[in-house]
């Protein structure tokens, strides 16, 4: 992957994270802290090696508000600051970053890569000494964390993983193959499919039990709407092999109508892989459009410091009976494969962070 | 400590950075209070007007910096209303 999708692929991680954060305390800017709890979160090695420091999401949110509750006493404001709601970021909007914080990411791509790594190095180098004064606070120091990053960011395993990130990371459809810990999705002829790897700041015991539950899918899902279990479903996992009936979402988060088109509203979800703990994968067609791509979603857990590593697989797969493509569906194709990347890449980067949100937002 | 013994400190302070440092978690706390109570007050049906007169701003300034800010769900709930 080009250095610029790799440090626009960590720019638009990094900035969701962040906003989100500011979003659960009411801000709608976010500034040097949110980029901090970013970092806590990013599946990037600098994450990484925050959290086998012990900078987990929970533990960085403390020490932000302990900073904040110092400085306020410091000033003879006895006031706590007010407790955090959930993430209202795609419910409200006119986000931005904060002069000092945009600073930090712009020489995060002018000195370094534009990775994580080099925003977390800028980040504990900018004049204000935040970063590492909660560094401090959470036991560790701004020394330890460059010394373990450079370690890190020497083990080519990082970095491969890390050449996943971006939107121009993989060719569809020859993405699978090339990907080792692709969690089960086999590519079949024609399929678009694209990998990508997530954090999540929970357990895989807990991470298991929003996925496994059928009915919780609209809670990660940006789709599905509504489920309708069958009676025999309800209140049970379901098994490998189960389908159920599910609706196409109608309202956006921010309550805005969502146009869907009439043969695209009812959905029917298949349970096609299931390894307790370790993989899961969905088929979603469309049964009032039979000609329409299946959608696959395949996920892969695996426990990481401070929480689960998630791969996950996402692909459209034309039905079988499809004829072969004519020379003008195959030309349209290359001219459209820039584009169709992209739209791959958001879907697996809007699964990641959907799937994390749920903890997030708690 | 009560605030009067803790506005001692604050004035008696030394180190001016510290006090300096202090107020940008002032300004942000501002910030989500401000926030919230100009969420509080469109979901109870409090008119743009009125928050703005409270606030001590114009009807325009207050519109402008929080017509996207808030949860458009309070919006669409009054949009209907």
């Amino acid at each position: 992957m080009s250095r610029v999708t790799r440090s626009a692929a960590t720019s638009y991680a990094l900035s969701l994270a962040a906003m989100e954060e500011a979003s659960r305390v009411g801000l709608r800017q976010a500034d040097l802290e949110h980029l901090f709890l970013a970092l806590s979160i990013s599946e990037e090695p600098a994450g990484q090696v925050l959290r086998a420091e012990g900078v987990t999401l929970r533990a960085a949110r403390e020490a932000i508000a302990e900073h904040h509750t110092e400085h306020l006493r410091a000033l003879g404001v006895d006031h706590e600051p007010p407790a955090p709601g959930p993430i209202v970021f795609h419910q409200t909007g006119g986000y931005e970053w904060s002069e000092r914080a945009q600073r930090v990411i712009t020489l995060a791509n002018k000195h370094g890569s534009g990775d994580a790594g080099a925003v977390l190095r800028e980040l504990l180098a900018e004049p204000s000494g935040l970063a590492a004064e909660l560094l401090a606070r959470l036991g560790t120091s701004a020394a330890a964390v460059t010394e373990r990053l450079e370690v890190a960011e020497r083990i080519p395993t990082f970095g491969s993983r890390r050449a996943q990130a971006g939107p121009g990371a993989e060719r569809p459809g020859v993405a699978a193959e090339r990907e080792v810990t692709s969690p089960g999705a086999s590519p079949a002829r024609n399929q678009l499919m694209r990998t990508g790897t997530a954090f999540v700041p929970a357990p895989v015991a807990e991470l298991w039990e929003l996925l496994i539950a059928a009915e919780r899918m609209p809670e990660w899902d940006v789709i599905v709407g509504e489920v309708e279990l069958p009676a025999e479903l309800r209140g049970l996992h379901p098994k490998l092999g189960d389908a159920w009936a599910a609706t196409a979402r109608s309202e956006a988060p921010d309550g805005k109508p969502m146009r869907v088109r009439p043969e695209r509203r009812s959905l029917l979800v298949e349970l096609t892989q299931l390894d307790e703990h370790s993989r899961i994968e969905w088929r979603m067609s469309f049964p009032d459009e039979p000609s329409a791509n299946t959608r696959v979603i395949a996920l892969s857990l695996a426990p990481a410091a401070g929480g689960t590593q998630l791969g996950i697989t996402f692909g459209w797969q034309p039905p079988a009976d499809r004829p072969a493509a004519g020379p003008l569906r195959r030309a349209q194709r290359v001219l459209l494969r820039p584009a169709l990347r992209f739209v791959l890449w958001l879907q697996v980067a809007q699964l990641g962070s959907g799937i994390s949100r749920v903890f997030r937002s708690a | 400590m009560n605030i009067v013994e803790a506005s001692q400190d604050a004035v008696n302070a030394t180190d001016p950075r510290v006090g300096l440092r202090a107020v940008v978690s002032l300004r942000s706390l501002a910030d989500a209070l401000e926030m919230r109570h100009v969420e509080a007050a469109l979901a109870s049906g409090m008119s743009w007007q009125t928050i703005a007169d409270a606030l001590g701003v114009s009807r325009q300034a207050v519109h402008k910096k929080y017509a996207k800010r808030v949860d458009q769900r309070h919006l669409r709930v009054r949009g209907r209303a």
